[in-house]
């Protein structure tokens, strides 16, 4: 059972293992996919969902690159 | 003069057409998994496929040009694949200039399409690997160059297909065209960029070569082809930056400064799917190509893509050791490792040879393990060379650790966050002998009289069909 570290608004997500999967807040659609930290910076451009290519930012709640969870 | 088509003629008998139409959503990539799964490696031509407008494309596919290593190597005018370090590092060193011809003698500059025209949805681009956002070119080839010094640069980017005429393009942070990108950026200015497409697999294997910054892959494609590369002026850049005259496609245009969007994720050469990362977005102006042109994608992750690029890393890695280590007689990076293994092999190594090969290899960014051995272990035979480690380490003696070197970002096994990766190094040679001019001491390997084997060879000889319904686990 993947671990769910905590809620956070906007897309969900997950830590599995050392990779980030985040799930999509297009509406339907709810595909998981996997994310470099790199795009939780400040200033990162949306993630895409690569099934239906809905755009949104990501949680600032989710864990920064480096940061322990 | 030799190209694509020269190639795909002179390796007729290995060339596979399929005989009915595939989709380019997954079903040419699951093709070469079940190929590479069976260790056959014909190359692929598909017609009559679909572009991304779904309209009917006049454009074939070919791929799994190089996913055998015999074949390619046979393309560069290599006559046993085993010896493609050396080769590949004289070849490379040396480089020969490129030839400029005029537009008029570059079949690539046979139809040129701009504006609305210049579309990346006439191409059937495939879609590889599920949760992959889209089609990618996989086998284009970014030419930039360094606004100091003008010196060109090469190397292959993945790209995504978003619209008719934008794609994102990743250039990895440390390589010289993200060096070339920033170049331009920090000017204010948009980065230059020619992407091209199809060639003799000596092309592209000459413009996969490892070189230093800034230093042209025009030279060493020259190298490796054995005569100058033809080279045309592009024709939205011009002589800014050139492009291999006889190419199928070339896609020409800019990554506006600092203008970011969402690419992945992407199955990449580790066999895993890369996470989503920001890759710097591509507006496409000008289109080039033959009348008749024929599309090239490599397999990401897949023999296709891992051969030619390994064989490229053999040389290289073969010029770093060879430096340090005289004894230096061979280097393979077997496909099995992705990128990240390479094994050497020394003659007679002095005392402490072998370990400075192993500090050479391991500074090579992405090698993660590296395992040397004598000249009686088949570097291309994995049970040899797990015969090695098996009766010829001790770990605690034979092993080094290191820490804190460059690797690969794609590498999965890196922890997250982690700038440098953990690398290790592996002593499988016999020791030194115990004082100079004694022979070194060889276990005795249990073998059996040439008489014997001969006799051997005659009765599989004539075994005949017999031989074809035998176990093979």
């Amino acid at each position: 059972m993947p671990e769910i570290l905590r809620d956070a608004p906007g897309a969900a997500w997950e830590k599995r293992g050392n990779t980030l999967w985040i799930g999509c807040t297009g509406a339907g659609c709810g595909t998981w996919f996997p994310v470099s930290p790199v795009m939780t910076r400040p200033g990162a451009p949306p993630a895409c969902c690569p099934d239906c290519h809905a755009e949104f930012k990501l949680a600032a709640s989710l864990p920064r690159q480096g940061e322990k969870t | 003069m030799r190209d694509l088509r020269s190639f795909l003629a002179d390796e007729a008998a290995s060339l596979w057409e399929l005989p009915e139409p595939v989709a380019l959503r997954h079903e040419l990539t699951a093709l070469q998994h079940a190929l590479d799964q069976r260790g056959e490696f014909p190359i692929l031509l598909a017609r009559h496929l679909k572009n991304l407008d779904g309209q009917p494309s006049p454009v074939p596919v070919v791929t799994n040009l190089t996913a055998s290593r015999e074949l390619t190597a046979r393309a560069l005018g290599i006559a046993d694949h085993r010896d493609t370090a050396r080769w590949f590092a004289a070849r490379t060193q040396g480089g020969i200039d490129p030839l400029v011809v005029s537009r008029a003698e570059a079949p690539v500059q046979q139809v040129v399409l701009h504006a609305d025209e210049a579309s990346l949805h006439r191409l059937p681009v495939l879609t590889q690997h599920e949760l992959e956002p889209g089609p990618y070119l996989t086998a284009a080839h970014a030419t930039t160059y360094d606004p100091d010094t003008g010196v060109d640069n090469t190397a292959i980017q993945r790209c995504w297909v978003k619209g008719p005429r934008q794609m994102t393009y990743f250039p990895y942070p440390t390589t010289h065209n993200s060096r070339n990108l920033r170049k331009f950026w920090a000017r204010g200015e948009p980065c230059p960029v020619a992407f091209w497409i199809g060639h003799h697999p000596a092309v592209l294997l000459g413009t996969q070569a490892k070189l230093r910054y800034p230093e042209s892959h025009w030279r060493a494609a020259g190298g490796v082809l054995g005569e100058p590369l033809r080279v045309v002026p592009s024709v939205l850049h011009g002589e800014r930056i050139m492009v291999p005259a006889d190419a199928e496609i070339v896609i020409e245009g800019f990554a506006p400064p600092n203008v970011f969007s969402a690419d992945g994720p992407f199955g990449e050469y580790t066999g895993y799917l890369g996470a989503q990362v920001q890759a710097p977005t591509f507006e496409v102006s000008c289109i080039t190509m033959r009348h008749d042109a024929i599309y090239h994608d490599y397999a990401s992750g897949l023999t296709d893509m891992l051969v030619p690029d390994n064989m490229a890393m053999e040389g290289k890695v073969y010029e770093l050791v060879k430096a340090v280590a005289p004894s230096l007689v061979n280097v393979h990076v077997p496909t099995e490792g992705r990128r990240l293994h390479a094994y050497l092999q020394l003659r007679n190594p002095g005392r402490g040879e072998a370990r400075d090969a192993l500090m050479a290899a391991l500074a090579y960014r992405r090698l993660k393990t590296v395992i040397v051995v004598d000249e009686d272990v088949d570097l291309f035979a994995p049970e040899s060379m797990l015969w090695a480690l098996a009766t010829r380490v001790q770990w605690s003696r034979d092993s080094i650790i290191v820490d804190g070197l460059s690797g690969s970002s794609l590498d999965p096994s890196l922890p997250e966050g982690a700038g440098t990766a953990s690398k290790m190094g592996i002593d499988a040679t016999l020791p030194p002998p115990p004082r100079p001019g004694v022979p070194r001491a060889v276990p005795p390997v249990a073998t059996v009289p040439e008489a014997a084997r001969e006799r051997a060879r005659a009765l599989l000889a004539g075994a005949g069909a017999a031989a074809t319904r035998w176990p093979r686990s």
